[in-house]
């Protein structure tokens, strides 16, 4: 059945301040981490880890300089800060959301992703629940 | 009008030092993001969010997108609690 937002799951977005250990922990969990590569338009280094019969996780960790995770990971050393869903039609989808009395508000507006192949990601804050990212297939 | 402003101002600043978790920030008419070290995209959606409870308000996209600085957003919160 479809998602009443048009929706899918994708991935769990896990920040570290370093991946190396949490690369260990996954791959002890039975994960297969992808390469690292930086995304220079969030100042960020990424790594996808898949799992035959879990969730997959992205691993971010920072750049050099100023990034959006500064402040996620000024409290604590790593965290899953967000949960990434895919969206054939984000207009639709964000208009659902306001459709069903919630709200979700822009974050980081839609940026080319280098770890989905240049596909356009945007982020936002989704009040009661926290922060998604929307992969944007439609675009 | 200066007394409304006050108020106002005096009901922001636990919000602005919860949302920042910073019991120093005072929130002024010329107030920015770039004034807090804690300011960034999603604690600035935070704050929009927790103004918006405890005054019983909503702000419209269009709005958030042309606010400059903290003189703006009381301004805008003074029309629609008079409204």
């Amino acid at each position: 059945m479809q998602p009443q937002f048009g929706l899918t799951f994708h991935h769990l977005g896990l920040a570290v301040r370093n991946e190396e250990s949490a690369r260990s922990f996954l791959a002890g969990m039975g994960y297969a981490c992808g390469e690292t590569v930086f995304d220079p338009l969030q100042n960020v280094h990424v790594a996808m880890c898949h799992h035959p019969a879990a969730p997959d996780v992205e691993l971010i960790s920072p750049g050099d300089g100023p990034g959006p995770l500064d402040r996620i990971l000024k409290r604590d050393s790593e965290r899953i800060y967000h949960l990434c869903f895919e969206s054939e039609n984000l207009g639709e989808s964000l208009a659902a959301i306001e459709k069903a009395g919630l709200r979700a508000l822009e974050v980081v507006p839609s940026k080319l992703a280098v770890l989905f192949d240049d596909t356009p990601v945007a982020f936002f804050y989704v009040t009661g629940f926290g922060i998604i990212e929307i992969i944007d297939l439609g675009a | 009008m200066a007394n409304d402003d006050d108020q106002i101002y005096a009901r922001l600043t636990p919000i602005f030092q919860d949302v920042f978790d910073n019991d120093e920030v005072e929130p002024h008419p010329a107030m920015t993001a770039h004034d807090v070290d804690e300011w960034d995209s999603l604690s600035h959606i935070r704050l929009v969010v927790a103004i918006e409870e405890d005054f019983g308000v909503k702000f419209t996209t269009g709005e958030l997108s042309t606010l400059e600085n903290v003189g703006q957003l009381v301004e805008h919160l003074k029309a629609k609690l008079s409204a």
